[in-house]
C-alpha cells in the first residue's frame, strides 16, 4: 500500500501553509472565506396606526369537547323551547352557560347533542353553540372566555 | 376623556393628522415565528436554551421555516449556528439574499429586508466526493477528521470483532501514530510473526486483520493524514488573535454557519460515526474550549432521522444526539431538527421530550398526528385542522400550526400591544429573508 505523502506541489497549487508538521494546524491561504463581508439583518418592526378604529379580529375557530369546555368554565344546557321556537316540532333550545352563572330551569348536558357542535374563537377568546337548535341563526351567542 | 388629537379625526379625517403624532414604530425584540390574525407569534428572546422542531410531509415548508430560523437565530438572536446535515445540497441558496416578490411581501409586513446568511460549505472528504463546478463559486472547503479522534475511536468506524479485544491494549500507542507506516510499527512490535526462539507465534492473521481495519481507514481519503489537501484543522487570525481548532469550531469562532454536505458522507458505512465526531467535538468544545465555553449554539438538524439509517451503527450518531437533546442545557448546545411526519416515533425521546417549541406544516395521515398530540396536550379539534393545511407558493402563504410548552409572545399588529400565550396556534409561516430553492417538482 502507498503511504499518504504530502508535495510541495500540492502546497504551492492550494496555497496551503503548513504551520508544523502534519496532523496539525493549517493556515488556508485564500482569506476570502473570513474576510467577505455580509450585511446585518435589521430588527424586525412594524408601524401601528394609533388613531384606526378598532376592529374586530380575524376569526379562528376550532371545535372543543365537552371536557376542554368544563375546564373554561362553561357547561352545556338545555331548556323548553316553548313559545320561543323558531323551527316547527322544535323542543328544546341549547346554550351555553357559565358555572357560576346558572340558570335554575335549565337542564345540564353531559353530551353533545347530534349536529351540534361547541365553538371556540381562538383569536377573539370566546365561545359557542353552532346547530340548529342553538340560535335562530343556526348558532348561539358567543361568550367571552374570562381570564 | 376625549383628547384633542382624537377629536381631530372624528372631525376632520386621519388624513389631517402630524404622522409623528398618528403612527408609532413598534419594535419586535423577539424571533419571529407566524402571523396569525392580527398577531405577530414570536418565540422569546432569551439567553435560556429551548429545543424547537418542524415536521410535515414533504415540501411543506419544513426548509424554508428551517432557513428562515437560521436567519433569525444568527442575525437576531447574535446565535452561533450549524447546519448539521444538509443532504440535498439546497442551502447554497441560503448564501444569497431573497428575490421572491412574495416572500419579500411577506416578510416586509414587519419591516425585514432581504439578508443573504453567512454559510460557509463543507464537504467531508471522501474517496469518492464530487464538487460541482457551480458550487466553487461558493465558500466551500473540504474537511477530513484527526488521524488521533479515528484512532481512538476505531470500532466506531470498522467492525471490530474478537480484535477489539486485542486493539484495546495497544491503543494509547496507536493514538500517538501519524502515518500507516508507525501503525505498521507498533503492529509488527505488538503482533510478531516469531517469537524469541523462533517458533511461529500465530499472532501473524490477527495483525493483517487490524493492518487492513487501519488501511480501510486511510484509503477512504477521511483522515487529515491521507488526504493532506484536505486540512483537520483550521487557523482563524484578527488582528493579533489566532484561534486554532478544527474546520467547523474556527468557521464558527469566525461567525460563519458551517453547512455540513452530506450527500456522498450519507452513502458511507462511516457515516454515523463521521457525524457523531462532529457532534461529540462541538459538545466537548462547550466545556473545555476558551471561546466555546461562553457561547450557545444553535445545531439545527434538516432530516434528523437520516442520520441513523444505517442499521449497523446509526445508533453511534442517535446516541449522540440523544445526549444534546438531555445535555443541550447544560452545554449551551439548542437543537433545531426537522423530519418528516411519519418520522417522528425515529426523532430520540431524549430530544422529542425536551423540545419546547414544535411546528407542524400539513400532516399526511391523522395516526401520526396523534403520536404527537399526548407529547403536546393537543385539542383532538385540531387533528382535521394539521391535515388541511394550506401552501400556496405562488403567494408565498405557508400554512402552520405552532405548538409550545412553555409561553409565547404574541405582537398585536393593530395597536403594538404585546401579551403571551400558550394556546395552539395557527397562522401563516413568516418566510426567509435570504434565498431558498424550490423543491424539485
Amino acid at each position: 500500500m502507498q503511504e499518504p505523502y504530502i508535495t510541495q506541489s500540492i502546497i504551492e497549487e492550494k496555497g496551503i501553509k503548513f504551520l508544523k508538521e502534519s496532523n496539525m494546524p493549517l493556515e488556508l491561504g485564500d482569506q476570502s472565506l473570513i474576510r467577505r463581508t455580509y450585511p446585518k439583518l435589521n430588527q424586525p418592526s412594524f408601524i401601528v396606526d394609533l388613531f384606526a378604529k378598532k376592529s374586530k379580529e380575524q376569526e379562528q375557530i376550532i371545535f372543543i369537547s365537552l371536557d376542554d369546555l368544563k375546564k373554561l368554565g362553561f357547561i352545556l344546557t338545555s331548556k323548553k323551547a316553548g313559545r320561543n321556537a323558531w323551527l316547527s316540532n322544535q323542543k328544546v333550545i341549547y346554550s351555553l352557560e357559565r358555572k357560576e352563572e346558572r340558570n335554575p330551569y335549565s337542564k345540564r348536558l353531559f353530551y353533545i347533542p347530534d349536529d351540534h357542535k361547541i365553538q371556540k374563537d381562538i383569536n377573539n377568546n370566546r365561545v359557542r353553540i353552532f346547530g340548529s337548535n342553538s340560535g335562530r341563526a343556526g348558532a348561539g351567542a358567543w361568550m367571552e372566555i374570562k381570564k | 376623556m376625549i383628547t384633542g388629537n382624537e377629536l381631530k379625526t372624528r372631525v376632520f379625517g386621519r388624513g389631517f393628522m402630524n404622522p409623528n403624532i398618528r403612527f408609532q414604530k413598534k419594535l419586535v425584540e423577539d424571533i419571529p415565528i407566524m402571523i396569525s390574525g392580527n398577531y405577530l407569534v414570536c418565540i422569546p428572546k432569551t439567553d435560556e436554551v429551548r429545543h424547537w422542531g418542524i415536521i410535515g410531509m414533504t415540501g411543506t415548508s419544513k426548509s424554508l421555516f428551517l432557513n428562515a430560523q437560521t436567519s433569525f437565530r444568527h442575525g437576531l438572536q447574535k446565535r452561533t449556528c450549524i447546519l448539521l446535515n444538509d443532504f440535498q445540497r439546497e442551502t447554497f441558496d441560503w448564501n444569497l439574499e431573497c428575490t421572491n416578490e412574495q416572500f419579500i411581501r411577506v416578510f416586509s409586513l414587519i419591516g425585514l429586508n432581504p439578508c443573504p446568511s453567512p454559510l460557509v460549505y463543507i464537504f467531508p472528504a471522501t474517496k469518492t466526493l464530487i464538487i460541482d463546478e457551480k458550487e466553487e463559486k461558493f465558500p466551500i472547503t473540504e474537511m477530513t477528521i484527526p488521524v488521533n479522534y479515528a484512532i481512538k475511536n476505531i470500532e466506531q468506524f470498522h467492525n471490530l470483532d474478537r480484535s477489539k479485544l486485542y486493539l484495546g491494549n495497544i491503543k494509547d500507542e496507536l493514538v500517538d501514530c501519524n502515518s500507516m507506516q508507525e501503525i505498521k510499527s507498533v503492529l509488527e512490535e505488538t503482533f510478531p510473526d516469531r517469537d524469541e526462539s523462533g517458533g511461529k507465534t500465530g499472532m501473524r492473521p490477527m495483525k493483517f486483520k487490524m493492518l487492513n481495519v487501519f488501511d480501510d481507514l486511510f484509503q477512504n481519503k477521511i483522515l487529515n493524514v491521507s488526504s493532506p489537501e484536505s486540512p483537520a484543522y483550521l487557523e482563524y487570525r484578527k488582528g493579533d488573535e489566532k484561534y486554532i481548532n478544527t474546520i467547523i469550531q474556527t468557521f464558527m469562532r469566525a461567525g460563519l454557519i458551517p453547512s455540513i454536505q452530506t450527500s456522498d458522507l450519507s452513502s458511507q458505512d462511516f457515516f454515523s460515526p463521521y457525524m457523531a465526531f462532529i457532534v461529540n467535538t462541538i459538545y466537548e468544545n462547550q466545556y473545555y474550549d476558551t471561546y466555546f465555553k461562553k457561547v450557545t449554539i444553535n445545531l439545527i438538524i434538516d432530516e434528523i432521522d437520516k442520520l441513523w439509517l444505517n442499521k449497523e451503527n446509526g445508533k453511534i450518531i442517535r446516541g449522540a444526539i440523544g445526549l444534546i437533546g438531555t445535555n443541550g442545557r447544560m452545554a449551551r448546545i439548542e437543537v433545531g431538527w426537522a423530519t418528516q411526519d411519519s418520522n417522528y416515533e425515529k426523532v430520540p425521546d431524549q430530544l422529542k421530550g425536551n423540545t419546547t417549541y414544535l411546528v407542524l406544516s400539513r400532516f399526511s395521515d391523522s395516526k401520526y398526528v396523534n403520536e404527537i398530540r399526548k407529547d403536546f396536550s393537543l385539542p383532538k379539534e385540531f387533528v382535521q385542522e394539521i391535515l388541511n393545511l394550506k401552501s400556496e407558493p405562488d403567494k408565498g402563504l405557508f400554512e402552520i400550526v405552532f405548538l409550545c410548552k412553555e409561553k409565547y409572545v404574541l405582537y398585536d399588529l393593530t395597536n403594538g400591544n404585546k401579551s403571551e400565550s400558550r394556546e395552539p396556534r395557527k397562522g401563516f409561516l413568516i418566510p426567509p429573508v435570504s434565498g431558498h430553492k424550490s423543491p424539485r417538482k
